[in-house]
C-alpha cells in the first residue's frame, strides 16, 4: 500500500476509492443472486459513508482499525490452507474447515444425525430465504457491514428442537492474507431445548497489512444450551476481527470460553442479548498479547428480560510492547428485574512497556438488580516467585507455573472433558516463551 | 562445618540490618536463634535462602564448601537448604500436591538424579501428611489459600519432610500455633532429626525449645549475635527477658 494520506477527509476519500476498487474486482465472484447483490451494495455504501472505526469511536477507543493500514485491501484468493488439524481437540467431532473465507471441508449430510444441519452459506444465497434474511440485514456496525458486503462463505448450522448433538462441531478457520482481506459469515441456530458444543479454531497469518473479519450470529431458542469454545491466534501483520452476536430466549444458556493469542490487532466483539426470562451466559476469556500484538475484547451484555444472569471473566497477559483491552458493557433494561451480573477483568503485565486497559460500563434501568464488577492489574508476584524458587523450582519454570495457574482459572469454565486440551493449547500458544521475551 | 557464616553484613532497603554476624553449624546440630522483634532474624533466614531485595555488603557464607551467596535460590534448595517461612505465601491456582511434585522433580534434575515415580511420590506425601494430621483434601487445595496460620505452618513442615533438606531453617514456625498444633509440628521436626541434618530454629519464645531440645542457643540483637550458650540460655531469656541479657552482653 502507498503511504497514508495526510488529512482525515483525504483518508476517507482514499478508503472509499480503495473499497470501490476492491468491490469492482470482487463483486462478480461473490456468491448470491441479485437480491443478495443489492444487500451487499447497501452494506458497502454504509461502510464507505462511515469509514472504518477508529479512536474517535467510543467502542474502538483502544484499537484503531482505521490506523492499521488495513483499509480497502483486495479480497484474498481462495486457497487450501492446511488446517492446524485436530490436535487442538482430541474429542470425536464433526469438522468444518474455512480457508481465506471459503469453506473447504464440511460434513456430508449423511454423516450427521437427523435434525442437525450444517450448510455452506455460499450455497444458500441464490434465492431469497426468509430465515436467512435477518442475518443479512445491514447494521449499525461498520465491521458487520464490511463483512456483509464481502463475505465469501461461512456455515449455517441448525440443531432441531430437543436434540443434543453428542460430538462437538469443530470449525477450523485459517487465513493467510498478506496485503489482502477476507470475510466469512456464519450463523448457528439452536431450536428449543437443543444442545451443541461448538469449537472454533481460528488463525490469521500475515506479514503485512491484512484484515480478516469473521461474523458469527448465534440464536438460542427456549432452554437451548450452547457451549462455545474459541481458540484464536494471529501474527503481527494481521488484523482479525471476530464479531459475534448471541440472542438467548427464555431459559437458554450460553457458555463461552475463549483463548486468544495476539495478532497485530485481535478484536473480539460480541453483543449478547439475554432476551428471555432466566437466560444465562457465562463468558470466560484468557488472552496473551506478546510484543507488537494487541488483543481487544469488547463485550456487551444486554439484560432485556427478568431474572437473567451474566458472568464475564477476562484474564490477560501482556508482554513488553503488547497491549490488552477489556471493555465490558452491561446494559440492564427496565424490564430486566432480578438481573444478576458480574464481571471481573484481571491483567498481568510481564514487563515494562506492557499495557492493559480495563473499561467496565454499567447502564442500569431496573432497580432490583445485582451488578458487580472488579478489575486488577499486576505483575507476577515476586514473593510467589521466591516461594517456588526457594523449593528448588527454577525461575523460568516458576513463572510458567504462575502463568498457567492464571490461565487455568479460565479453562476451568469449560466442560471437564475439554479442559486438558484447552490447557495444552494455552500452554503452547498463550504461554510460549518467545512471546514473552 | 556444614554452614559457616563469617562477619555477615546485609542491607534491606538501604538500611543496615545484619552487622557482622558469625555462626557455624555442624552436621546433626540443632541451633536456636532468639531475639527481640526487628533484630534481623527473618533477614538472616532470607539472606541464607536467597530472597531478592537484600544486599550483602560484607562477609561470607560457605555451605558444604561452596560460596552460598553466589547461588540462585533454587540451587540452594537443591543443595539441601530449606526455609520454613515466617509468612508462607498463598499461590492461587497451584495445588500443594503439584507444587511439591514440581519441587521434588526440579531438585532431582538440578542434582542430576532421577525423578521419583508418581506412585512413590504420592505414597510419601500420604505418609508425611498423616503424621502432621493433614487431610488429603488439604494438599489438593491451592497452596496455602484459605489456610489458617497453623495450617500454613504445617504445610511448611510437610514440604520440609518431603524435600528432606540437609539444613532446615525454621523461621518462627511455632508462632500462631496452639499447644496441640505445636506438639504435632514439633513431632514432625523431631522425626527429621538425623546425624546428617542440621536445624536453625528461629524463635521469639522458649516454648518451642521445650519440645525440640537445641544444642546451642544464640541471642541476636541489632544484627549481631550478642551471646551464645546451651539450652539454659533460653530458659534464662524466658525468666529475665531480652533486656537484661542483651545489656549484659
Ligand atoms: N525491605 C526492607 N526495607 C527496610 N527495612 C526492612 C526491610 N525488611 C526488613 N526491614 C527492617 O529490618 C529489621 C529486621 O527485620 P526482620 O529481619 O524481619 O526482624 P525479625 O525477624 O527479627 O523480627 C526491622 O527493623 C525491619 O523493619
Ligand atoms: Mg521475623
Amino acid at each position: 500500500m502507498s503511504a497514508r494520506p495526510a488529512t482525515p477527509s483525504a483518508a476517507r476519500q482514499a478508503f472509499g476509492n480503495g473499497l470501490d476498487h476492491a468491490w469492482s474486482q470482487a463483486a462478480a465472484s461473490l456468491p448470491g443472486g441479485d437480491w443478495m447483490r443489492q444487500i451487499r451494495a447497501d452494506a458497502l455504501a454504509r461502510v464507505v459513508r462511515s469509514g472504518l472505526p477508529g479512536r474517535r469511536d467510543e467502542a474502538w477507543k483502544y484499537a484503531d482499525l482505521a490506523n492499521m493500514r488495513t483499509m480497502a485491501l483486495p479480497l484474498a484468493e481462495a486457497v487450501r490452507v492446511p488446517v492446524e488439524a485436530k490436535a487442538a481437540v482430541s474429542a470425536d467431532a464433526h469438522h468444518v474447515s474455512i480457508a481465506n473465507g471459503r469453506v473447504t471441508q464440511i460434513p456430508v449430510p449423511d454423516s450427521l444425525p437427523d435434525g442437525f444441519e450444517v450448510l455452506r452459506l455460499a450455497d444458500t444465497l441464490d434465492v431469497p430465504s426468509l430465515w436467512l434474511r435477518p442475518f443479512l440485514e445491514p447494521s449499525g456496525s461498520v465491521v458487520d457491514n464490511l463483512n456483509l458486503a464481502f463475505a465469501t462463505d461461512g456455515v449455517l448450522v441448525r440443531v432441531g428442537r430437543g436434540m443434543t448433538v453428542a460430538s462437538p462441531l469443530v470449525v477450523h478457520n485459517s487465513a493467510s492474507l498478506s496485503g489482502t482481506m477476507s470475510h466469512d459469515r456464519s450463523a448457528i441456530v439452536l431450536e428449543e431445548d437443543a444442545r451443541l458444543t461448538l469449537i472454533e479454531i481460528t488463525g490469521a497469518d500475515a506479514t503485512r497489512d491484512a484484515l480478516a473479519t469473521s461474523r458469527l450470529a448465534i440464536n438460542l431458542g427456549r432452554g437451548a444450551s450452547l457451549v462455545h469454545i474459541r481458540l484464536s491466534s494471529g501474527t503481527q501483520g494481521a488484523a482479525l476481527v471476530q464479531d459475534g452476536s448471541v440472542e438467548l430466549a427464555a431459559g437458554a444458556r450460553y457458555g463461552h470460553v475463549a483463548l486468544s493469542r495476539g495478532a497485530g490487532l485481535l478484536r473480539q466483539q460480541a453483543n449478547v442479548r439475554l432476551a428471555g426470562e432466566g437466560a444465562q451466559c457465562d463468558i470466560a476469556c484468557a488472552y496473551a498479547a506478546p510484543g507488537g500484538h494487541q488483543v481487544d475484547l469488547s463485550i456487551t451484555l444486554h439484560h432485556a428480560a427478568p431474572r437473567t444472569t451474566s458472568r464475564l471473566l477476562a484474564k490477560g497477559i501482556a508482554a513488553r510492547k503488547g497491549r490488552g483491552v477489556v471493555q465490558g458493557r452491561v446494559v440492564v433494561d427496565e424490564a430486566a428485574q432480578g438481573t444478576d451480573s458480574h464481571q471481573m477483568a484481571r491483567g498481568l503485565l510481564l514487563a515494562e512497556g506492557a499495557e492493559i486497559f480495563h473499561k467496565p460500563e454499567l447502564e442500569i434501568y431496573a432497580d432490583d438488580v445485582k451488578c458487580g464488577h472488579g478489575a486488577t492489574i499486576a505483575s507476577l508476584d515476586p514473593t510467589q516467585m521466591f516461594y517456588l524458587q526457594s523449593r528448588g523450582i527454577p525461575a523460568t519454570e516458576a513463572r510458567d507455573m504462575l502463568l498457567e495457574a492464571f490461565v487455568q482459572q479460565v479453562t476451568d469454565h469449560a466442560p471437564d472433558a475439554l479442559r486438558e486440551d484447552l490447557m495444552a493449547w494455552a500452554t503452547r500458544h498463550l504461554l510460549q516463551k518467545e512471546g514473552h521475551a | 562445618m556444614m554452614l559457616d557464616i563469617r562477619d555477615l553484613h546485609a542491607n534491606a532497603g538501604n538500611k543496615a540490618i545484619l552487622k557482622g554476624l558469625t555462626l557455624s553449624i555442624a552436621p546433626g546440630q540443632v541451633h536456636a536463634i532468639m531475639g527481640p522483634n526487628g533484630s534481623g532474624k527473618s533477614t538472616l533466614s532470607h539472606v541464607l535462602a536467597g530472597k531478592p531485595g537484600y544486599e550483602v555488603t560484607g562477609g561470607t557464607v560457605t555451605w558444604q564448601g561452596r560460596d552460598l551467596l553466589s547461588m540462585p535460590a533454587e540451587e540452594r534448595a537443591a543443595a539441601g537448604i530449606f526455609l520454613a517461612m515466617q509468612y508462607p505465601v498463598e499461590i492461587p491456582g497451584v495445588t500443594t500436591i503439584n507444587f511439591l511434585r514440581a519441587a521434588v522433580n526440579a531438585q532431582a534434575r538440578l542434582r542430576g538424579e532421577k525423578e521419583p515415580d508418581a506412585v512413590t511420590f504420592l505414597r510419601r506425601v500420604k505418609e508425611e501428611r498423616e503424621k502432621l494430621n493433614m487431610s488429603d483434601e488439604m494438599v489438593k487445595r491451592p497452596v496455602n489459600v484459605g489456610f489458617s496460620g497453623g495450617e500454613k505452618k504445617r504445610n511448611e513442615v510437610l514440604q520440609m519432610a518431603i524435600l528432606k533438606p540437609a539444613l532446615a531453617i525454621l523461621d518462627e514456625t511455632d508462632s500462631g500455633l496452639d499447644i496441640d498444633a505445636l506438639k504435632v509440628v514439633a513431632g514432625g521436626i523431631n522425626a527429621l532429626r538425623a546425624p546428617d541434618r542440621s536445624f536453625l530454629m528461629i524463635t521469639h519464645y522458649q516454648r518451642l525449645l521445650d519440645y525440640i531440645a537445641p544444642d546451642f542457643v544464640h541471642v541476636l540483637a541489632a544484627g549481631r549475635i550478642v551471646t551464645s550458650g546451651g539450652p539454659e540460655l533460653a530458659r534464662r531469656l524466658e525468666a529475665e527477658g531480652y533486656d537484661g541479657i542483651v545489656k549484659v552482653a
